[in-house]
């Protein structure tokens, strides 16, 4: 039975959209699986070669060359999976870490909501477990998988912290800054459709509160010339552009443009119900479901002058 | 204790010393010993670090997240397993190992299809399991 999509939801986000029928009827589907080769442990060939070996029908995404889509949904099965060889992650979580400027020059990097690791072990690959890493979350219940999920992609470079970001100890500044923030999670109503269930707006007014608090904590975290990658999951412009609007008023961060080439996109959305942001907010990066057939998401590039 | 496991894995795996340059051992109280990066950021807040290779107890035993990692340097004590004893093992079953096995009691580097795929304990010609729980599995392709 299909979920039953909000009639205030239709209303809030079809005026968003290029194509409203398309993405309400892609909220209906489930999206691919998807995975990333862990570069610190194989090979992108290798894997690739192997798991074809299975009989699975691989995708290589066009704007990341070690991820795949995969016919099988078995992928967390393989001997690749065991060996830490690869990484079971949805493809729009790999947006992120990929947007860091130069990462290996960042020296020390944070992951200030980690758990339970898709985006930090993408970045130890990333750094070739070179510098730290520094992998934080909140929730001392998903340390255990972020630290079980850094160990089998065998992560040399992380360091886990156990802290609430908003009183951060800001005894180090930080090269670059992933802010992938707890979100209304809206862009994963394909996986879990009960989300629309419990889907509010007071719930979206109540984490753009939270965000706002976090990225302004973050960007003080950066050290001069850093970057800050604030992500969500989510459509709602008050946890999005809101919140980067909200930055922009405090401090002197600047937004970047995002490029992906390869994969479609829309700009950050300049005013919601009435609410006018920050014209810079247009360099954020939106990805609908429907466009690439991925979860929705949110992401902007922030830059500390 | 820090440099007793780096000799032991030299003496028993072969893996020599320089393949750990860059990184920095860590111990704890509870003899887990750790590989991480030279510098710790907030070390008084740090809860874990880098990846653990070892516990040290009454006897040394090897991660195996650390053997999947380093064991493509390993020159002696390992064992190579057929596809079914494979799946065996990370079911979390003890393997007779088949024919000729060129390592000595203790513990050994298991391979697959030349993967260095995990520690296990050759005991009286079985080796025994000693796959942590969480890392079980039901391979359904090898």
């Amino acid at each position: 039975m299909d979920p039953i999509i909000p009639q205030k939801f239709k209303d809030r986000y079809s005026p968003l959209v290029d194509d409203p029928e398309a993405f309400l009827q892609s909220l209906l589907t489930q999206p691919p699986k998807s995975f990333r080769a862990n570069t610190l442990k194989a090979s992108v060939r290798e894997v690739k070669s192997r798991m074809e070996s299975y009989g699975f029908s691989l995708r290589q995404v066009p704007w990341y060359p070690d991820a795949f889509i995969s016919s099988s949904p078995e992928i967390g099965s393989t001997l690749e999976h065991f060996l830490g060889h690869i990484y079971v992650q949805e493809l729009t979580s790999m947006l992120p870490a990929l947007t860091v400027n130069e990462i290996q020059k960042a020296g020390l990097v944070l992951d200030a909501c980690a758990a339970p690791g898709s985006k930090a072990t993408q970045l130890a690959a990333l750094m070739a477990n070179r510098g730290a890493l520094v992998a934080n979350d909140l929730d001392y219940h998903r340390i255990k998988a972020l630290k079980f999920n850094l160990e089998r992609c065998g992560c040399l470079n992380a360091v886990i912290t156990n802290q609430d970001l908003r009183y951060y100890p800001e005894k180090q500044e930080f090269g670059a800054i992933l802010l992938d923030a707890p979100c209304s999670s809206e862009g994963t109503i394909r996986k879990n459709p009960s989300l629309l269930s419990r889907w509010s707006e007071n719930d979206i007014l109540s984490k753009a509160g939270l965000q706002r608090q976090l990225i302004l904590k973050a960007y003080g975290l950066l050290s001069p010339g850093g970057t800050l990658v604030y992500s969500t999951c989510t459509f709602a412009p008050e946890e999005n552009e809101g919140v980067l609007d909200f930055l922009l008023s405090k401090t002197e961060a600047k937004i970047q443009e995002v490029k992906i080439p390869g994969l479609k996109t829309s700009r950050g959305i300049e005013e919601f119900r009435g609410k006018k942001f920050s014209r810079e907010v247009k360099k954020a990066v939106r990805v609908w479901p429907h466009q690439n057939d991925t979860d929705g998401f949110f992401l902007a590039k922030l830059v500390k002058p | 204790m820090k440099n007793d496991i780096l000799a032991y894995f030299e003496e028993r795996f072969g893996i020599a010393k320089k393949e750990f340059e860059g990184f920095r051992l860590y111990a704890d109280r509870k003899g887990r010993v750790m590989l991480g990066p030279k510098g710790i950021p907030l070390d008084d807040k740090a809860i874990s670090v880098g990846m653990q290779i070892a516990r040290v107890g009454n006897d040394m035993k090897p991660s195996t997240n650390f053997l999947q990692l380093f064991g493509r340097h390993a020159t002696k004590n390992s064992i190579s397993l057929t596809k079914e004893q494979t799946h065996a093992y990370l079911m979390g079953e003890d393997v007779q190992p088949s024919g000729k096995v060129d390592a000595t009691d203790g513990y050994v580097l298991l391979k697959y299809l030349d993967y260095p795929l995990a520690c296990g304990l050759l005991k009286n010609k079985t080796i025994k399991n000693v796959l942590p729980k969480p890392r079980r599995m039901d391979a359904k392709h090898l």
